[in-house]
């Protein structure tokens, strides 16, 4: 989750004092989600990695009239996804991109085992059912849980109805319960 | 029962979304149906991970710092460091002695586009330094004398090894902005077929070689224009007015004159803080009621890209319009709005079709 006092603070250092010191702590936090969102669309780390460097350089040169943008960090997403669209499609000679094409790096999904009480036989399931799920539905998860966007905010992102986004969540949720109801049961016996 | 309901608003808690009255709804739901509690609350722990290695995104940023500079986009003033204020405020200075309208610039917040490709070789080399800024990028110079110059893409300035001690002289090819230091030694300017000579003042010189005239644009102050074939004849500019003098090469093609083709017109104001001849100094590509090939020639150093435009209509299409973060593909959809044309781009070529 990004704090949003946190960025506020940051976006003000940066726009009325060209403060590069609050620029590099602003890419640090966003860095490493970006770069997994936009893999989903790239299908390329080095690709992604170049959109998020384009994003950043944008907002730097853009750093003025950051403080009039009502909400930031849906901004920076859909910024990603602009460039990242328009890198994949370059990347792979394609004349139109749609979020069935999303590859999801279900690594970073899962949770850490040392921090929850599960088992590696659940985290497998978990992470298998949830690899399961399609595409569309696993990028909306990943969005919601990892990158602490508002289920209003993914609908903007992706262009999908508010109802969608919940019920994909919902869908998703559902699965993943499933996979450790599963396992519920078979410890139980 | 609804088990859709239950894992919406589950869904719904654990993102943080879920409304107080969809909060009781679910409580019941868990109430009445304990074995799902097991999992809502797994899901729950699930949905707390950090993630992220903090050493990869650093890595990531020394490459996005390199890649800026590479870029020519330079983070304005250096990465801060304990002396960065003092230099900050030494900055401002240079800019407290310098036009209104530079001053409106940095309120209005222009980017600065870098140095860092300026090739400046030293005098002992060759008796003379120069700054070139590449297509497709800008640089910002201070010269010895704390005249401040923004030079734009693809242009090129040059001045001597005794520049700033028994004469102000430089030579430019290309465009640049000048906000001259007072100073009793003149600063003259070759651009083209013109000299131009000043004491301290705030103008514009455009002097592409390939264009078909060259212009002096005078914000404030006072300077002085001679052009190589009347000596003797200086065309003295006031505030708000342009010198267009027609290019030699140009103007051959079209007909053999003895005297150059000059002119005096006004400078072009968009409102009462946006001139349209020094808008590049704020990164902003305007033009207003100009021909398609003309436009298109500003694009091609502002991109670094070549533009050819395969159709003679199209070439001479007067257009107006503002860019300034936009992509060239969004800039040439843009245009598409204008006027209907074909476009495709392949590497740093363009071409325009009908």
């Amino acid at each position: 989750m990004v704090e949003v006092a946190l960025l506020k603070k940051l976006i003000t250092a940066i726009a009325y004092k060209d403060d590069a010191a609050a620029y590099k702590e602003l890419f640090l936090l966003y860095h490493k989600r970006l770069l997994n969102f936009s893999i989903t669309i790239t299908h390329s780390k080095e690709s992604s990695e170049e959109v998020v460097s384009d994003v950043f350089m944008k907002i730097w040169m853009n750093r003025k009239v950051l403080p009039g943008i009502e909400n930031f960090h849906l901004y920076i997403y859909i910024a990603t996804k602009n460039l990242s669209i328009n890198k994949a499609l370059k990347d792979r000679k394609q004349e139109y991109f749609s979020l069935d094409e999303a590859v999801v790096d279900t690594k970073n999904i899962y949770a850490d085992p040392e921090q929850l009480m599960i088992t590696s036989e659940m985290q497998k399931n978990i992470q298998s059912a949830i690899q399961a799920l399609p595409p569309k539905c696993q990028l909306i998860f990943k969005l919601v849980r990892e990158d602490g966007l508002k289920h209003k905010e993914v609908a903007e992102l992706l262009n999908l109805s508010l109802k969608t986004i919940e019920n994909q969540i919902g869908i998703a949720i559902k699965k993943i319960s499933e996979s450790i109801r599963f396992d519920f049961v078979r410890i139980m016996n | 029962m609804d088990q859709t309901l239950f894992w919406n608003l589950l869904a719904k808690k654990i993102a943080g979304e879920a409304s107080e009255e969809e909060l009781h709804q679910l409580e019941s739901l868990m109430k009445q149906n304990p074995d799902w509690a097991y999992q809502a609350e797994h899901i729950q722990h699930m949905w707390q991970t950090t993630s992220g290695d903090k050493q990869e995104s650093e890595f990531a940023f020394e490459q996005h710092l390199q890649r800026m500079k590479e870029a020519g986009v330079d983070l304005q003033p250096e990465l801060p460091s304990i002396n960065s204020g003092i230099k900050r405020d030494k900055v401002k200075n240079i800019f407290a002695y310098s036009a209104a309208a530079v001053v409106v610039f940095l309120i209005a917040g222009f980017v600065w586009l870098s140095s860092n490709k300026r090739n400046v070789l030293s005098a002992s080399e060759k008796n003379y330094s120069e700054v070139s800024s590449p297509f497709g990028s800008k640089t910002k110079l201070v010269l010895p004398d704390s005249t401040v110059v923004w030079l734009n893409a693809g242009s090129k300035l040059t001045y001597n090894e005794h520049f700033g001690i028994t004469n102000r002289n430089t030579t430019l090819t290309g465009e640049a902005f000048f906000d001259v230091k007072k100073s009793t030694v003149p600063f003259v300017i070759r651009a083209n077929n013109i000299q131009i000579k000043v004491l301290g003042t705030a103008f514009n010189v455009k002097a592409y070689p390939e264009d078909k005239t060259t212009e002096t644009s005078l914000i404030h102050g006072r300077v002085e224009v001679t052009l190589d074939k009347r000596p003797g004849e200086p065309i003295v500019l006031k505030p708000n007015e342009k010198l267009i003098v027609v290019n030699e090469k140009a103007e051959a093609k079209v007909e053999q004159k003895k005297d150059p083709k000059i002119v005096i017109d006004e400078l072009t104001r968009i409102n009462d803080t946006t001139i349209v001849e020094t808008s590049w100094v704020r990164n902003e590509l305007i033009f207003q009621d100009e021909t398609f090939s003309d436009i298109a020639r500003k694009m091609e150093r502002w991109y670094g890209f070549t533009i050819e435009i395969r159709d003679e209509e199209i070439a001479s299409e007067r257009l107006s319009g503002t860019f300034t973060t936009e992509t060239i593909q969004e800039a040439l959809t843009a245009l598409q709005y204008s006027t209907k044309f074909h476009y495709s781009i392949k590497g740093k070529q363009v071409t325009i079709t009908q």
